[in-house]
């Protein structure tokens, strides 16, 4: 696996969030004063288990309300309008995926909400046929609950590349994949931010998978911002002192 | 019947014990555990199978009957007869109770497994309702059942028990089968007998067409909606037996109700829950490109398709009975179609419960919140209220336009509102619903 090489990306702010602040039950879960993603950037984020990462997603998918601040995405405020929605997609969890379509049906389905013929979906998904190993595509009657975690977590990741996007959010996506996979996918991710020069937000619990891909690591702990890190060379290092301390 | 209060109080008996097991079919909640997390521990599969009999028995069904058999017992048949023949009376009752109890139980873990079996409390009811409309006397079958039971006959105490066993032996058998991690899963593949091509044909009416086919996948292929689409026709015919078979003929109020329920009984059932049906996925029909108006759209025509589907059989019906202006009927549908889908999609964006499609039994009541089938129940009766103050003030012509008239608007109008109206109140209870559909914990 090359390294991924550090360079500043002159694409501009793709995501810039102010003031973000997230509670229930009046504890703060998440609280970020100021933060902005470019254009083009890999951005992984760090962090234990509930320290925020999930909620920030769901905030940049306007799937939560923030109790205060902005998020924006290009030029438009991601709470007041719809239109960040046409060149975003993401995939969190096993929740995204409508469980009784088969595969094929939901990667058209989607493909068809964004626009593109069932044509054009599956010149895309044969991109993907070593990713999916034979496993996936071709079984016309197994439907997605049917898969195991593994593969589901493979439709969901795929679904939420097919349609061009020009930022893409994933949650864990290494989670449950077998190594071959984790390193195919890897090799995915970067090589379709060098094409597209898109934007790709994605947490992990593996430091080294997210070194090996990220521009820039965001370490998050009980809701704040740690560590804001550009990934050329000694981030591996600060990270896994910091989570052994 | 004159005098006698034992012959008075043993007439319903026959009459009571078919309805109590036609009502515990559908109503009785089936004791059901979640089996994996037993599965490694040290527990004995036969004492979880006792204590899921065991919990059946905590329903309403084995509590309400006592509030009349006690006092019965104790006042008419104590004083008369003595404690004995009381004693012997409340142990026969108990026992009917609890084979009637372990009827349900053992029918409703079989028509999970086949539906079709619903046919079975359902074939009873009629069973016992044309027995009783062809002229045998039930109730005097009843007393004499009655006397039977008074006369500390040895046989019934032997029988019954008998009976009883018999049928917690066989619950027990199926029950502890579905302990195996294979069975549980076998069972869940079972039903994929729909091929994948079919229900996405609709995708050549364009993007309507797209999540129409995707709605009807939804509820074809999963099992809770599947269960409860299924209920539908089966109540239309039930009530249309029973309708057609009652001796006396029913005022023309009481029919158009029942015609007005009838229409509205399919679009009430999948309305209600026309987002939640989605709860498990909802987040990612948020976070993606949608055309929410057109997403929204293709419910409202399911919906009328479904009021449409239950008007054909009850139009024939009623055609061939005379009981009811066919006119009317066809208003009520108009009315259905626009004013009731309307009402039942605003009241859906209420719901915000989760919504697993893949839990079957029939009465679980998650994701349902009670006031709403009251409200929406209250509005079914809204059409009747109508035309029948119209006739009253005018004629009937006049009130049958009185509930078409609206029903028109609505349906002319149902762009706009749906645009206007509906769309706007989920977006403004989108993080609620969200929240409720997502259903963690924090």
């Amino acid at each position: 696996m090359d390294t991924v090489t550090f360079h500043s990306k002159l694409g501009g702010i793709m995501i810039a969030i102010k003031n973000l602040g997230k509670a229930y039950n009046q504890k703060v879960v998440l609280f970020i004063n100021e933060l902005t993603i470019s254009r083009g950037e890999i951005f992984g984020l760090v962090g234990n288990n509930g320290a925020g990462k999930t909620t920030l997603l769901r905030l940049l998918l306007d799937l939560i309300k923030a109790d205060k601040g902005s998020a924006v995405s290009g030029d438009f405020e991601i709470a007041r309008t719809e239109k960040w929605k046409d060149y975003t997609s993401s995939y969190l969890d096993e929740g995204f995926l409508i469980d009784f379509l088969t595969p094929e049906e939901y990667f058209h389905f989607i493909g068809e909400e964004y626009g593109f013929t069932r044509t054009e979906i599956d010149g895309r998904l044969s991109d993907y046929k070593g990713f999916f190993n034979d496993e996936i595509l071709g079984q016309r009657k197994k439907f997605i609950r049917e898969f195991s975690k593994g593969n589901k977590q493979k439709i969901g990741i795929v679904s939420a590349l097919i349609t061009d996007p020009q930022v893409i959010i994933l949650d864990e996506p290494f989670n449950s994949l077998d190594p071959t996979s984790q390193i195919l996918l890897k090799r995915i991710l970067v090589d379709y931010n060098k094409k597209s020069n898109a934007t790709i937000i994605i947490s992990s619990h593996d430091l080294n998978h997210i070194t090996d891909v990220s521009h820039r690591i965001v370490l998050i702990e009980k809701g704040l911002i740690i560590r804001d890190l550009q990934n050329d060379g000694g981030a591996l290092a600060e990270l896994e002192s910091y989570f052994s301390a | 019947m004159e005098g006698d209060p034992v012959e008075r109080f043993n007439s319903f008996l026959l009459w009571y014990l078919p309805v109590d097991l036609f009502l515990r079919c559908l109503f009785q909640p089936l004791p059901t555990i979640e089996i994996l997390p037993y599965l490694r521990l040290p527990v004995r599969r036969s004492k979880i199978v006792n204590y899921l009999l065991r919990r059946s028995l905590m329903n309403l069904f084995n509590l309400i009957p006592w509030f009349v058999i006690i006092p019965f017992s104790v006042q008419i048949l104590l004083p008369e007869s003595g404690a004995g023949i009381a004693m012997i009376y409340i142990l026969a009752i108990a026992l009917l109770l609890i084979l009637n109890n372990f009827l349900a139980v053992f029918i409703g873990f079989q028509i999970q497994k086949r539906p079709i079996l619903y046919l079975i409390p359902f074939g009873l009811q009629a069973i016992v309702i044309s027995v009783n409309n062809w002229g045998l006397p039930m109730s005097g079958l009843s007393v004499s059942f009655g006397k039977y039971i008074l006369a500390g006959n040895p046989v019934l105490f032997v029988t019954l028990p008998l009976v009883i066993t018999g049928i917690i032996y066989a619950t027990s058998r199926l029950l502890s089968r579905n302990f195996y991690i294979d069975e549980i899963k076998s069972a869940n593949k079972r039903k994929t007998y729909f091929s994948s091509v079919r229900e996405f044909q609709f995708k050549r009416f364009g993007e309507i067409g797209l999540y129409l086919s995707l709605e009807i996948s939804l509820l074809i292929r999963n099992k809770r909606p599947r269960q409860i689409m299924v209920m539908i026709p089966i109540i239309i015919l039930y009530f249309m037996f029973i309708i057609s078979n009652s001796k006396h003929p029913y005022g023309p109020f009481f029919n158009l109700i029942i015609v007005t329920m009838l229409i509205g009984f399919g679009a009430i059932n999948y309305g209600q829950f026309i987002f939640s049906w989605e709860s498990s996925y909802f987040d990612s029909i948020m976070a993606r490109k949608n055309n929410f108006i057109n997403y929204v759209k293709a419910k409202y025509y399911l919906l009328s398709a479904l009021s449409i589907l239950s008007f054909i059989p009850i139009f024939i019906f009623f055609l061939n009975t005379q009981s009811i202006d066919p006119y009317l009927i066809c208003s009520v549908l108009i009315f259905a179609i626009g004013v009731n889908s309307f009402i039942i999609m605003l009241f859906s964006t209420f719901n915000d419960g989760r919504m697993d499609l893949s839990r079957s039994r029939f009465f679980n009541y998650q994701g349902i919140k009670g006031n709403q089938y009251l409200l929406t129940f209250i509005f079914l009766l809204l059409p009747a209220g109508i035309f029948s103050l119209f006739k009253y003030y005018f004629n009937p012509v006049i009130g049958e336009l009185a509930i078409a008239i609206p029903g028109l608007v609505f349906i002319i109008l149902s762009d706009w509102w749906l645009k206007r109206i509906i769309v706007p109140q989920f977006q403004r209870r989108k993080y609620k619903n969200l929240d409720g559909y997502r259903n963690l914990s924090l």
